[in-house]
């Protein structure tokens, strides 16, 4: 679209900004960020392949998460969908209570998580825990072996856990190296999420379409 | 927002696995999901099943215990409850 600058006044951030300045002309374009929410009932995003973070290096896991609804069941973020429930390797939410679970043991704590916000799990150094954040919540848990296949989904063959809202940009860093970046905003993707750092992309099961909405 | 289908098992097995392959799966049957602008013709191509659209899962529910044939048309939140009841969320804890 092209316009004349005298006709451009923005509005950003409560102040206004006057083109008129910025030079003899320019194209505006409509960048309108998309975000798939998922239906807390049958969708997930299931990964290409899976992505093993060993407990031995320093990573840091990030990504934004919204839920849509506040009920009291088990919701799981990311966990890994093959093995058994000796070696699953999940972050979960239950009624205002985290559970990063690895192994047979985990940690819970009373948490919060309405609204949306980004989680960042840290592990560094020899501290062999692992540090997760969302908002104004930190805590550290125990930690082995991080294996992610699966986002906003169910695990081990039950029908239940799935996460209603989104999950966007997840990344991972291993060694303070990006590895794997996945925006999870490409509406003209569609159903298959291209990543933008490593080959692993995110496929949504039961995608209809129907799930991109504008990023609030 | 996306409009649901519960279907018996054997007919997904019949002709809809590969239309639908990740259908849950509900005692015997399978949640199909699709677009809501597909709703319409999804239900003329298969009129002859029998479709009843239902909104209270409690009466889901009874359709299923029952083991009717006619396909169900539902909404998410019903689903939800559905899917909740037949197959309870796990319980973990220390």
């Amino acid at each position: 679209m092209y316009l004349n600058k005298k006709d451009l006044i923005l509005k950003e951030s409560s102040k206004y900004l006057n083109l008129f300045d910025l030079g003899e002309s320019y194209t505006l374009k409509s960048v309108i960020e998309y975000v798939a929410r998922l239906d807390g009932a049958t969708q997930y995003w299931q990964l290409s392949e899976p992505i093993t973070i060993p407990s031995n290096v320093d990573y840091e896991i990030g990504f934004y998460a919204s839920r849509a609804l506040n009920d009291t069941n088990l919701l799981y973020i990311f966990g890994y969908s093959g093995g058994n429930n000796q070696d699953q390797h999940r972050l979960a939410l239950s009624s205002g209570s985290p559970q990063m679970a690895y192994g047979m043991g985990f940690a819970s704590k009373e948490f919060n998580f309405n609204g949306n916000g980004q989680f960042l799990l840290t592990h560094s150094g020899t501290s062999k825990v692992t540090y997760i954040e969302f908002n104004t919540y930190t805590d550290a848990f125990n930690d082995q072996t991080i294996t992610i296949d699966r986002l906003m989904g169910p695990w081990l063959g039950v029908d239940s856990g799935y996460l209603n809202g989104y999950v966007r940009d997840f990344y991972v860093k291993v060694g303070g190296v990006e590895v794997l970046r996945i925006p999870l905003t490409n509406k003209s993707q569609g159903a298959t999420q291209l990543a933008t750092v490593g080959n692993i992309d995110a496929t949504m099961i039961n995608y209809t379409g129907d799930e991109w909405g504008p990023l609030p | 927002m996306s409009t649901y289908a519960i279907i018996p098992q054997e007919q997904w097995v019949d002709e809809l696995v590969d239309r639908f392959p990740d259908a849950p799966l509900v005692q015997n049957y399978r949640v199909l999901v699709f677009a809501d602008a597909e709703a319409a013709q999804l239900k003329d191509d298969y009129a002859e099943r029998g479709i009843v659209e239902l909104s209270s899962s409690s009466e889901i529910i009874k359709h299923i215990n029952s083991g009717l044939k006619p396909w169900v048309i539902l909404q998410v939140e019903p689903l939800r409850k559905l899917m909740q009841h037949f197959n309870p969320p796990l319980v973990e804890g220390e």
